[in-house]
């Protein structure tokens, strides 16, 4: 695997893994405003 | 070339996934809204939106539908700088986030980025920026309705206009009916759908074809695009990057929300909207790095997103391009209505033309002014005038221009009303002139330059003791006649 494919790999791979796990994070987010009543 | 013409959808099949979210999207927003008791809950939420809705909200309308259109466009046309240029918008958001902490403490009771400019800079700064600002606006809301009757048109074959008039209508009915809380609610839930489509269409793009083979047949076909000294590329991803500045730091979009979050929200909520938007654009961008390994001919730049998304995954790639673009057009085109019509109402129907209007004669007239905007988008959309990418940063040598007199206006006692208006003029000039003379990816730069060392050597010459309290009125949607605006 050369340097060039390695770079790809990272960067792509990085940003889909971070993109999947950010609907995780806001749904956590709004459970905890709902629950002190801090939503709207 | 592979055919990717069976992939398509049917019309019938895109006339009923229009319908679904269109419906969906309507009764949400009359939901959210239910609960506005006067103007300052239809147009701001009740000043009370909490961290998930508000990172929720500034991410959603931060992903456009050019971001997951124009995204792959970039890919294709710049390769791996256009991916990471794009996602350097994200810097955009992360810098407005003490700029968001700022204005909810100077301006408790603001209204809009014209307010701001109105009291820090006066008269004549305010109309030079509501020129640049209302025609960022409206280029903003072409670009989007465009975007849509585009997409559409890809993707199922429904025409062009027909298309674009569905989304336009159905974003100015929920927006009408609810208001700001409407465009947050149902941004919460379409950053959840935007989300998950690019994550699912990105995953299955690296099962499919995989790195290595899409890395040989770029080599082949288009090596300048893993080419990291590409010059043009990375001109525009410093120019990409002031744009996006300029684009959150003036637009009464990013303003409307600070002045809607709940206190000590603000500065969190876009820095983790900054944080989490990184990503996207090169998640939705990368796929077009697929396109010489998938032997397809793209007969126009701004549709390889949805034509490798039905290359790549059949009708179920398609239908799921559209749910994505649908929710990402819906979220910004909803925002910005919103906020543009704020803009309006404050700002030239109460500023200008009737400064005696009482609360309820503004309530009514936000509603006519959210309607006007939407036919007069319509109307200009109609005929599809140029490709997204190059409307989008036409708008670039405006809006950096106004990047200086708003940070330094916000922070600096001694910016002055002269240096920013002169500065968000020449530095427009410049910037267009620097778009037909040498190119889009360079107008912004060039704009953002100029406006910077007039503002500078302004603030240093000739300083001004700007006293702060003087930000601090009341609201002037609330309070008939109470304001002056000299």
């Amino acid at each position: 695997m050369t340097a060039s494919v390695t770079f790809l790999y990272i960067l792509v791979g990085g940003a889909t893994i971070a993109a999947a796990l950010i609907p995780v994070i806001l749904l956590t987010l709004w459970v905890n405003d709902l629950r002190h009543g801090r939503l709207w | 070339m592979n055919n990717v013409n069976d992939a398509i959808l049917a019309p019938t099949t895109g006339w009923l996934i229009l319908a679904l979210f269109s419906l969906l999207w309507v009764v949400l927003g009359w939901w959210f809204g239910r609960r506005n008791q006067d103007l300052e809950g239809y147009m701001l939420a009740g000043r009370k939106v909490g961290m998930a809705l508000g990172t929720a909200t500034a991410m959603a309308t931060w992903v456009t539908s050019n971001t997951t259109m124009a995204a792959p466009q970039l890919a294709l046309q710049m390769g791996i700088w256009g991916m990471i240029g794009y996602s350097l918008g994200s810097v955009g958001l992360l810098l407005f986030a003490p700029l968001a902490r700022r204005i909810r403490q100077l301006m408790p009771g603001g209204f809009t980025s014209g307010d701001f400019i109105r009291l820090r800079y006066g008269k004549t700064a305010w109309r030079v920026f509501l020129g640049i600002s209302l025609f960022y606006a409206l280029g903003w809301l072409i670009s989007m309705g465009m975007a849509g009757g585009v997409l559409i048109h890809a993707l199922t074959g429904i025409d062009y206009q027909l298309g674009m008039s569905v989304i336009v209508l159905i974003c100015v009915l929920y927006t009408l009916l609810g208001g700001l809380r409407a465009v947050i609610g149902t941004d919460f839930i379409q950053t959840l759908i935007i989300l998950v489509g690019i994550v699912v269409l990105a995953w299955l793009a690296i099962d499919k074809i995989g790195f290595e083979s899409m890395h040989t047949a770029l080599q082949a076909e288009r090596p300048e695009l893993l080419n990291l000294l590409m010059p043009a590329a990375i001109m525009f991803l410093f120019n990409n990057l002031l744009f996006g500045v300029g684009e959150i730091f003036h637009s009464n979009v990013w303003w409307s929300r600070a002045f809607a979050f709940r206190e000590g929200v603000g500065f969190k909520a876009y820095l983790v909207a900054g944080l989490f938007w990184a990503p996207v654009p090169i998640v939705a961008g990368f796929i077009a790095l697929s396109v010489p390994a998938l032997n397809l001919n793209i007969p126009a730049a701004d549709m390889v997103g949805p034509m490798v998304a039905a290359e790549l995954l059949g009708t179920g790639g398609a239908i799921l391009v559209f749910i994505v673009v649908f929710a990402a057009l819906a979220s910004s085109l909803d925002s910005l209505l919103a906020a543009t019509s704020d803009l309006i109402l404050t700002d030239i129907y109460k500023g200008h033309l009737k400064p005696d209007a009482n609360p309820e004669q503004l309530a009514k007239a936000a509603r006519w002014v959210i309607i006007g905007l939407g036919i007069a988008t319509w109307l200009v959309c109609l005929p599809r005038l140029t490709t997204l990418a190059a409307l989008l940063h036409f708008t670039g040598a405006f809006v950096a221009s106004t990047i200086w007199p708003i940070a330094t206006g916000l922070f600096w006692r001694r910016a002055n009303a002269g240096g920013a208006t002169l500065a968000m003029l020449l530095g427009t000039a410049a910037g267009l002139t620097a778009y037909f003379q040498i190119g889009f990816y360079v107008a912004a730069l060039v704009s953002a330059a100029i406006s910077m060392s007039i503002v500078l050597i302004a603030s240093w010459s000739r300083p001004a003791n700007f006293d702060w309290h003087t930000l601090n009125t009341e609201n002037p949607t609330t309070h008939a006649g109470s304001h002056t605006y000299d």
